[in-house]
């Protein structure tokens, strides 16, 4: 596991991503807090709207309102999916041809990747792959990746989605040619989202699948899940 | 009974509408109504279910806003209430809880609307704006003046 454009709290929660049992004290022990900090956020939000009406234009310039509100929006997005990845949740795998799920999912990222002139680009197998996936959680952990990555690499990169099936097993690959060059990016924006490979594991690992990030230089992502129904009832019933 | 910020005196019967809010914390109580006042609307904020309930014996809203997990009487049970004593008042259901689909269901049975904290002023205004039209200023949801 590479620590590439990966913070600590998604560290520490990958390192949990697979025990539901710990998520599951987590979700308990922090709940009330997270109750809590969404009112502080609501108070905030509030604030920063009346200020923004009650304020002049002249006076504060609105680049000022606009990182403000950048900043808010970090706290509110991290929030939200640190409760996304702690809250429970059933998978419903159905019969899928990849191609056509990644290709709906390339239309909805483009507009998003396309204003900082990211390449986004699939890369089909040989052979058509059908694979057993709950659409919409499936679809929900790599929006939340290609949110993060479109965030924090530079304009003007590229990104390649391929899959295959290999010995009972469906594969995703990310890969971003360049080298990686996180760090030059907005802090703000790279704290938004980097929660998302946790996120990612943890829909993988209700599948019955693993995620491995690359230690190269260059970011590289491979989920793996069963090509067929996993069969225990306990991979589709997390709590 | 402890109200905040009444627009105006709030002794004795109140002809004209007015907006209830309800919510235990007091910032964000605070904050929304001045958001709501900026917006024009009357309004008026109690902290508990218990003080919203002892308003409303003597007074009609023209809608309530409503906090979901407060102590005390909860804002489920104050909707229910709300909704036993004016079948037709616009009652919005604020959250900082995730809510699922099963539970949303239930809940939409007794609220118009469910909007989930930190809120967004423009989107609630909006729907306020649309279940409470300025042309029933001065009347109840009852129908009565």
């Amino acid at each position: 596991m590479t620590s590439i454009g990966v913070d600590g709290l998604s560290n520490a929660l990958l390192s949990i991503a697979s025990d539901e049992d710990q998520i599951a004290l987590l979700h308990h022990h922090l709940d009330r807090y997270c109750h809590r900090f969404r009112n502080r956020l609501n108070s905030m939000k509030l604030c920063l709207y009346l200020g923004k009406k009650t304020a002049g234009e002249s006076e504060t310039p609105q680049s000022v309102w606009r990182e403000l509100e950048a900043r808010y929006r970090v706290l509110e997005s991290l929030v939200e999916q640190f409760q996304h990845f702690c809250r429970p949740f059933n998978v419903t795998p159905m019969e899928l041809p990849m191609g056509s799920f990644l290709e709906e999912l390339r239309r909805a990222w483009l507009h998003r990747l396309s204003e900082k002139e990211i390449d986004f680009e699939l890369v089909p197998p040989h052979h058509p792959v059908k694979s057993y996936l709950d659409p919409s959680r499936m679809a929900q952990g790599l929006d939340a990746l290609a949110c993060w990555r479109g965030s924090v690499i530079p304009p003007g990169s590229s990104i390649l989605l391929s899959w295959w099936e290999e010995e009972g097993s469906v594969y995703l690959g990310w890969e971003e040619p360049e080298p990686n060059l996180s760090a030059q990016a907005d802090p703000t924006e790279e704290l938004q989202a980097n929660i998302a490979l946790p996120i990612l594991a943890r829909i993988l690992n209700a599948h019955g699948g693993t995620l491995e990030v690359s230690s190269q230089e260059c970011f590289e992502l491979h989920l793996r899940w069963p090509s067929l129904p996993v069969t225990s009832s306990l991979k589709n019933e997390i709590f | 009974m402890t109200l905040l910020d009444c627009e105006e005196s709030l002794s004795g019967s109140t002809q004209e509408s007015f907006i209830l809010l309800v919510d235990d914390d007091e910032p964000s109580l605070r904050q929304l109504s001045e958001v709501m006042s900026r917006a024009g609307h009357r309004c008026v904020t109690a902290l508990s279910a218990t003080d919203a309930q002892a308003f409303c014996g003597s007074q009609a809203p023209s809608a309530v806003v409503t906090d979901l997990c407060m102590p005390g009487i909860d804002g489920q049970t104050l909707g229910c209430w709300l909704r036993d004593r004016f079948p037709r008042l616009p009652i919005i259901l604020m959250t900082a809880q995730t809510l699922n689909v099963e539970e949303s269901k239930i809940l939409y049975r007794t609220f118009n609307e469910i909007v989930f904290k930190p809120l967004d002023p423009d989107h609630l205004l909006g729907r306020l704006s649309e279940m409470t039209p300025k042309a029933s200023v001065g009347k109840n949801p009852e129908g009565g003046s």
